[in-house]
C-alpha cells in the first residue's frame, strides 16, 4: 500500500512538471522571437517542442504509476 | 463537373459514412442508460484516444486557432500550450474518474457530487451549470459548420441548409448510436485530421517557400504579432499565464470531457489516452501557421476566422478543398454531437431521474435522454438561427463556469472534512465572483475571471465545509480506503 501511494507521488510530481514549467516559464520564454528554430519563432518553437516531449514525460509518469501491477 | 460540386460530393460523402458508421455501432449493442451514455464502459485505447482527439480539433481549433493568429498573433501560443498542460490534468484525473464510475455506476459528473456528498441539490447545480455552460458551446459548432461548409462549397450551399443538414445526421446518429456511434465517428475524424493538417501545413510554403520565410516577412510587418501582449496590446504575461492554469485546471471539469474518463475500459486505457494525446495536438500547428500566413495574404480579410477555408481555396483544386472542409464538418460536428449528447444525458440523469422524477427506471431514463437529444438539438439549431448572439455572454464564461466545480471534485478525493454546503456555497460565491469579474470589473490586473472565481471558491469551500457536518463514514468510507 505504502508502495503505491509513495509511486502515486512520484506520478504526480512526474505529471506537474509540463504545467509547471509552461505556466511559469512564460515570461522568460514568450518575449524571445529571435533566434528562429527550425523557422519558427523561438516562442512558438517552444510551444511546438513541448507538443512533443510532454508525452514523453507523462509516458515516464505513466510507467512509473503502473510499474509492478 | 464543377468544382462546387465535387467539394460537395466529398463533404457530405463524410457525413454520409460517418452517420452509416455511428448507427451500425449502437445498433450492433444492446440498447441501455450505460451502453447509451458510456459505452458500456468498455471502450479500448484506439477508440478512446480518438475521442479525446476529436474534443482538441473541434470549430473552434479549425477556424478559432487561425482566426486568433491573424487577429492576435503570439496570444494563440497558449491554445498549444494547454494542448499539453490539460493533458497532464488529465492524466492525474483520469484514473480517478475511472475508478469511481466502475465502483459506483456513475455516468454523469453530477453523479460523483451527489454520491460523495450526498446531495441531490449539489447534483443538481452542478447539473444546471454544466448544462448552462455546454449550450454556447454548442451553438459555437453548429455556427462554425456553417461557415465551414459554406466556403468549402464554394458558396454553392448556404449555411442555414448546411447546418439543417449535418445536425439532422448528427440527431439521427445519436439517437441510434449513443455515445459509442459517436466515438466512432470520432475515430474516423481522427484519421481525416492527419491528412487535413498535412495540406495545411503546405500552404504557408506554397505561399512564401518556408516557414522562416513567412516569420521573417511577419516580423518586419508586424513584429507585435509575435510576442505578447500580440497585435491588439490586451493579451500580457499576467493574461497568459492565468488563462493557461484556467484551461489546465478547468478542461477536465466539463461534463462531456468526464464522460470520456468513465467510458475507457480501464484505469491504464484512460491515463495512455491522455498521455500521448499531446502528439496528436501538433496537428493544429499548421493551423495557427495558416493563421500567421493570412495575415501577409489577404490582410483584408472580413472575417479572420474564415482563413484556414479561404486559404485552401486560394491554394488547392476543389478535390482537396473538399477534404479540408470534410475534416472542419467533422471536427464541428462531432463537437457538437458530444456536447448534445452531454447535454441530454445530464437532464435526464440529473434533474429527471435523481431530481424531480425518482423511481424512474434506467432503461426510462435512457430513452428519455435519447428524445431529449432531439430536443436539445432543436433547441439550439434554433437558437444559432435566430438569436446567434443570446448566448455570447455565456460563452466568455463557461471556462471560468465549470472550472468552479475544481474544489469539489478535488476534495471529493482528497479531503474527507469537505461538505456539500461547503461546496454549494464554494461554487455560488465562485460563480459570482466569475460574473463580476467579467462582465462589472473585466478581469482585474489581465488575470482570468476564472482564477478570481476560484481564489473566493476555495476558502469558501474550506471555511464553511469545517463549520457544517461532514456527510456520513459510511459514504466516506467507501471513498478513502
Amino acid at each position: 500500500m505504502s508502495s503505491r501511494s509513495s509511486r502515486e507521488r512520484l506520478t504526480f510530481l512526474v505529471a506537474v512538471i509540463p504545467p509547471v514549467v509552461m505556466i511559469f516559464g512564460a515570461p522568460l520564454v514568450m518575449p524571445i522571437v529571435e533566434p528562429f528554430v527550425f523557422g519558427l519563432p523561438f516562442n512558438l518553437f517552444w510551444h511546438v517542442m513541448w507538443l512533443i516531449i510532454g508525452p514523453v514525460i507523462l509516458t515516464l509518469a505513466y510507467l512509473v504509476r503502473t510499474r509492478g501491477e | 463537373m464543377r468544382m462546387e460540386i465535387i467539394a460537395l460530393i466529398i463533404i457530405f460523402g463524410w457525413l454520409i459514412v460517418s452517420t452509416i458508421v455511428a448507427i451500425m455501432a449502437g445498433v450492433l449493442k444492446k440498447f441501455s442508460l450505460e451502453e447509451w451514455t458510456v459505452a458500456s464502459r468498455n471502450l479500448s485505447f484506439v477508440v478512446v484516444f480518438f475521442t479525446l482527439a476529436a474534443e482538441i480539433y473541434s470549430a473552434f481549433t479549425f477556424l478559432g486557432l487561425a482566426g486568433w493568429a491573424f487577429n492576435y498573433g503570439a496570444p494563440i501560443y497558449y491554445a498549444l500550450a494547454y494542448f499539453v498542460t490539460a493533458y497532464s490534468t488529465g492524466f492525474l484525473l483520469a484514473p480517478y474518474y475511472n475508478r469511481l464510475s466502475r465502483k459506483f455506476g456513475y455516468i454523469t459528473q453530477p453523479d460523483l457530487f451527489m454520491h460523495r456528498y450526498e446531495s441531490t441539490a449539489l447534483g443538481i447545480l452542478v447539473a444546471f451549470s454544466g448544462i448552462a455552460f455546454l449550450l454556447p458551446y454548442i451553438q459555437l459548432q453548429i455556427q462554425g459548420t456553417g461557415i465551414i461548409v459554406e466556403i468549402a462549397s464554394y458558396g454553392a450551399i448556404d449555411r442555414t441548409t448546411s447546418i439543417l443538414i449535418a445536425y439532422i445526421c448528427v440527431t439521427i446518429f445519436l439517437f441510434i448510436g449513443g455515445y459509442r456511434g459517436l466515438a466512432w465517428t470520432n475515430v474516423l475524424q481522427g484519421i481525416l485530421m492527419f491528412v487535413a493538417a498535412f495540406m495545411l501545413f503546405t500552404i504557408p510554403i506554397l505561399a512564401f517557400g518556408n516557414i522562416g520565410e513567412l516569420f521573417n516577412r511577419v516580423l518586419s510587418t508586424s513584429p507585435a504579432h509575435l510576442t505578447l501582449p500580440g497585435a491588439k496590446g490586451i493579451h500580457g504575461i499576467p493574461w497568459y499565464m492565468s488563462t493557461l492554469t484556467l484551461t489546465t485546471l478547468g478542461f477536465w471539469m466539463f461534463p462531456h470531457l468526464v464522460s470520456r474518463m468513465y467510458a475507457a475500459k480501464s484505469e491504464r486505457v484512460a491515463m495512455r489516452s491522455c498521455a500521448w494525446m499531446s502528439w496528436y495536438s501538433v496537428l493544429a500547428v499548421p493551423i495557427v501557421l495558416v493563421g500567421f500566413s493570412s495575415l501577409l495574404l489577404f490582410p483584408k480579410l472580413p472575417n479572420p476566422d474564415t482563413a484556414v477555408m479561404v486559404s485552401a481555396r486560394e491554394f488547392f483544386p476543389p478535390v482537396l478543398v473538399g477534404i479540408i472542409g470534410a475534416g472542419g464538418l467533422a471536427a464541428a460536428v462531432s463537437s457538437g454531437g458530444s456536447l448534445i449528447q452531454a447535454t441530454a444525458v445530464l437532464i435526464s440523469r440529473n434533474l429527471i431521474q435523481r431530481g424531480f422524477l425518482r423511481g424512474l427506471s434506467d432503461i426510462s431514463t435512457a430513452w428519455v435522454a435519447r428524445i431529449l437529444t432531439i430536443i436539445v438539438s432543436v433547441v439550439t439549431l434554433i437558437l444559432s438561427l435566430y438569436y446567434p448572439s443570446l448566448l455570447v455572454n455565456l460563452l466568455l464564461i463557461a471556462y471560468s463556469g465549470v472550472v468552479q466545480f475544481l474544489p469539489g471534485t478535488m476534495f471529493a478525493m482528497l479531503w474527507r472534512r469537505a461538505t456539500k454546503h461547503g461546496i454549494f456555497a464554494g461554487i455560488v460565491v465562485g460563480t459570482i465572483v466569475v460574473l463580476l469579474t467579467t462582465f462589472y470589473w473585466s478581469n482585474p490586473l489581465q488575470i482570468n475571471s476564472g482564477i478570481w472565481g476560484l481564489a473566493a471558491n476555495f476558502p469558501v469551500a474550506i471555511l464553511v465545509s469545517l463549520l457544517t457536518k461532514p456527510p456520513s463514514e459510511e459514504t466516506l468510507n467507501k471513498f478513502f480506503t
